[in-house]
């Protein structure tokens, strides 16, 4: 069927990195165009989350003139430019067009300026898509930071900021480790600053948000020694297992976490139990095999019974994050079954 | 310096998805990357298609990408365009000839280059809109076409409905609505044409006036009764004079406590033009500047160009205005300021019904907004 491939570009997701460094300006270098669908999506996305200002982006203007004499002076020049502001860091990306008509836009970076700039590679289609765009981002904002002498604490690595409940998520991580008695070190990259960056190593376990994440975790493993958890907790017995996993990685006994987080979820579960043996059904659109295990075991624990033509109830596309995120569910899916 | 700090309106590709996939039996193939399709199919709520070129497709060509999604849409539209993005009008491709050879006259395939480094949102538009195979019946008197609808408009559907009203009251059927609702690309055009939007003209069919700022409205639908109705009409003797009873009614009661505003409008050149004379007629507005998205237009307000949002804040830091009309951008950049949203995008806000800018409720709920936006203003201040 002709649809598009639906990883996105990969100028969005680097940007989805690059402008969560606070006090840092991103310069697309392309058309206009590119750089207004993607600070649009930002506004959108940072309208929802009550953030008043769209993040500094700038775009180069490339227009039919650069596309055929070249665009490396205009680069220059908006690095120049930007530079002026002061700002901790100026990220730069290159578009589709850019890369197409051979702007060496690494060697632009290059050029010695009073503030750092860091290029990610990020040619739109040519450079992969939507995931590329994001792992390279954080792979190539990682080089800010050293290793040091590590504290039991965590960098929570690849937030989705794209994603609609992304504090939502942040806060449930939060709590869990809360539980556990160990601090957020690094978010890396959600509404930090370079300084923060250049931190990173000083955490003793990074928590990827998801396995798409392992990249990163890898080169920051080999890079910073530091270990990782492939994901933020997802469903009911991942969330306790979560809990085991870092107490053990942080050498943290977790048998009271656990038993507290096992103590909510029956109570959590105990308020829905009107629902016993309504009839649901997932969508029917297909869901991949990690979304529909919670789903069945969501279901399982207050004996729904899933069949066709059951309450159609959503299963989102990220699953919600721990305890917390599987009751907000447990509501949509009640008002579901209400309706 | 070509720096464009936070481009705030869409590039011609964009303008060219919108105007066709507004037009029935029309299937628009973006034929560039999958990132050159997320914006606009986001932004329009209609089905569009992407080659969703990748790498390998650059280096050995495009075409056998565009002929899989072509094969794939067979007998589901009766005409499809290609717009192609930035990339293949890079790489010079001749679209035309890999067409004509794979399909000739088996299938009709409009292609259209549509790059966004080569213009803006209106012009991309335009440039769709006359590439559209249409016919104009100019016999065809009892009917009118209504343009200027854009499915990137937050107003298009509003517009449509309350212009098709007024057409009704005055007499008149509705024919093609260019471009949105249920005009489809070969059904013939009526020989006159109203205008919901004045910076999308189409220029098709003979005149017949816009639909924008309440002066206007009462000029385009007198001339309209006049045409379509022998015996006078129910809109010039009761509608309009109704409606401007309780602008008038309203905006005076407003005064009585607070002096009129001092507006900044962002938007389109023409479109922002038309209301903030409204504004001036109406409530004694001050009109502090008008930043416009599109190339600026002669006009009784002097008018700058404010593409990107650093001339936004620059523009709104200069002026200080009581009240902003524009998209959510200006209001993010100028929370001090009463604001009412007029312009694409406005963001973080909850929108289901089809709320009019054109024609009399349009003009009406224009006015409603902008003095409860003023006096909610007023009130915080106090």
């Amino acid at each position: 069927m002709a649809t598009p491939n639906d990883d996105g570009c990969t100028l969005t997701g680097a940007l989805s990195v690059t402008t969560e460094i606070l006090r840092s300006i991103t310069i697309i270098h392309g058309p206009a165009g590119c750089a207004h669908h993607n600070f649009s999506l930002l506004h959108a996305l940072h309208a929802s989350r009550d953030f008043a200002v769209p993040p500094p982006v700038i775009s180069t203007d490339m227009t039919e003139k650069e596309v055929i004499f070249g665009g490396e002076h205009i680069l220059e020049e908006a690095v120049f430019c930007a530079a002026e502001k002061r700002p901790d860091l100026i990220c730069v990306l290159s578009t589709c067009v850019s890369a197409a008509i051979g702007d060496d836009v690494e060697a632009v970076c290059r050029i010695p300026s009073q503030v750092p700039v860091v290029h990610v590679p990020t040619a739109g289609f040519l450079g992969g898509g939507f995931l590329a765009g994001h792992i390279q981002a954080l792979i190539s904002l990682s080089r800010f930071a050293r290793r040091r002498e590590q504290v039991p604490s965590v960098n929570l690595i690849g937030e989705k900021t794209l994603e609609y409940e992304v504090d939502e998520h942040y806060r449930e991580v939060l709590r869990l480790l809360t539980l556990l008695g160990v601090p957020v070190n690094v978010r890396f990259v959600c509404g930090v600053t370079l300084d923060e960056i250049s931190h990173l190593g000083e955490a003793s376990l990074n928590i990827l948000r998801d396995p798409s994440m392992q990249p990163v975790g890898e080169h920051l493993r080999r890079e910073l020694g530091i270990p990782y958890i492939d994901s933020f907790p997802l469903g009911l017995e991942g969330t306790l297992r979560f809990l085991d996993l870092a107490g053990r990685h942080l050498s943290i006994d977790p048998s009271a976490a656990v038993a507290a987080e096992e103590a909510l979820q029956k109570e959590m579960i105990g308020a829905f139990t009107h629902l016993r043996r309504k009839r649901i059904s997932f969508p029917a659109a297909p869901t991949d095999e990690y979304r529909s295990r919670f789903g069945y075991e969501l279901a399982d624990m207050l004996e729904l019974e899933v069949r066709e033509g059951g309450n159609p109830v959503p299963l989102p596309d990220p699953f919600p994050v721990g305890t917390s995120g599987i009751r907000r569910l447990l509501h949509r899916w009640r008002r579901r079954c209400h309706a | 310096m070509p720096e464009c700090a936070g481009p705030l309106w869409p590039c011609g590709l964009t303008g060219a998805a919108a105007c066709l996939s507004g037009v029935r039996g029309v299937g628009v193939i973006i034929h560039g990357s999958a990132g050159c399709y997320f914006y606009p199919s986001t932004i329009l709520h209609s089905p569009i298609y992407c080659t969703s070129l990748s790498d390998h497709d650059i280096i050995l060509g495009t075409g056998d990408a565009l002929v899989r999604t072509i094969d794939a849409l067979q007998g589901r539209y009766s005409l499809l365009a290609v717009l192609c993005t930035c990339t293949p009008a890079i790489i010079g491709e001749d679209i035309r000839q890999v067409l004509d050879e794979r399909y000739g006259e088996s299938a009709r395939i409009l292609v259209l280059d549509a790059p966004g480094f080569a213009g803006e949102y209106e012009a991309g538009f335009q440039s769709a809109l006359s590439a559209l195979p249409l016919s104009l019946d100019v016999h065809r008197e009892n009917s009118v076409n209504i343009d200027g609808l854009s499915l990137m408009d937050p107003f298009w559907r509003g517009n449509l409905q309350e212009i098709q009203r007024l057409l009704l009251l005055a007499g008149a059927g509705c024919g093609a609505t260019l471009c949105a609702g249920a005009f489809s690309w070969d059904s013939e055009l009526s020989s006159a044409t109203i205008n919901s939007n004045p910076d999308l003209r189409s220029g098709l069919g003979e005149p017949a006036g816009m639909m924008l700022g309440l002066s206007d409205v009462k000029k385009t639908l007198a001339a309209l009764e006049d045409r379509f109705c022998s015996s006078g009409g129910v809109i010039s003797d009761h509608v309009i004079p109704d409606a401007e009873e309780r602008v008038i009614s309203a905006c005076d009661k407003y005064q009585r406590r607070f002096d009129p505003p001092a507006v900044a409008l962002f938007g389109q050149s023409r479109s922002m033009q038309a209301i903030a004379l409204m504004l001036t007629e109406y409530l004694d507005a001050e009109i502090a500047c008008i930043g416009s998205r599109n190339s600026p237009s002669e006009g009784p307000f002097p008018v700058e160009v404010a593409r990107d949002f650093g001339k936004v804040s620059e523009m709104l830091d200069r002026e200080r205005p009581d009240l902003v009309l524009g998209s959510s951008f200006e209001q993010a950049t100028c929370p001090s300021a009463a604001f009412v949203g007029v312009t694409a995008p406005l963001r973080g806000v909850v929108r289901l019904h089809a709320r009019p800018l054109a024609g009399i409720e349009g003009s009406l709920a224009l006015m409603e907004s902008v003095l409860n936006a003023c006096m909610d203003h007023q009130k915080g201040s106090q």
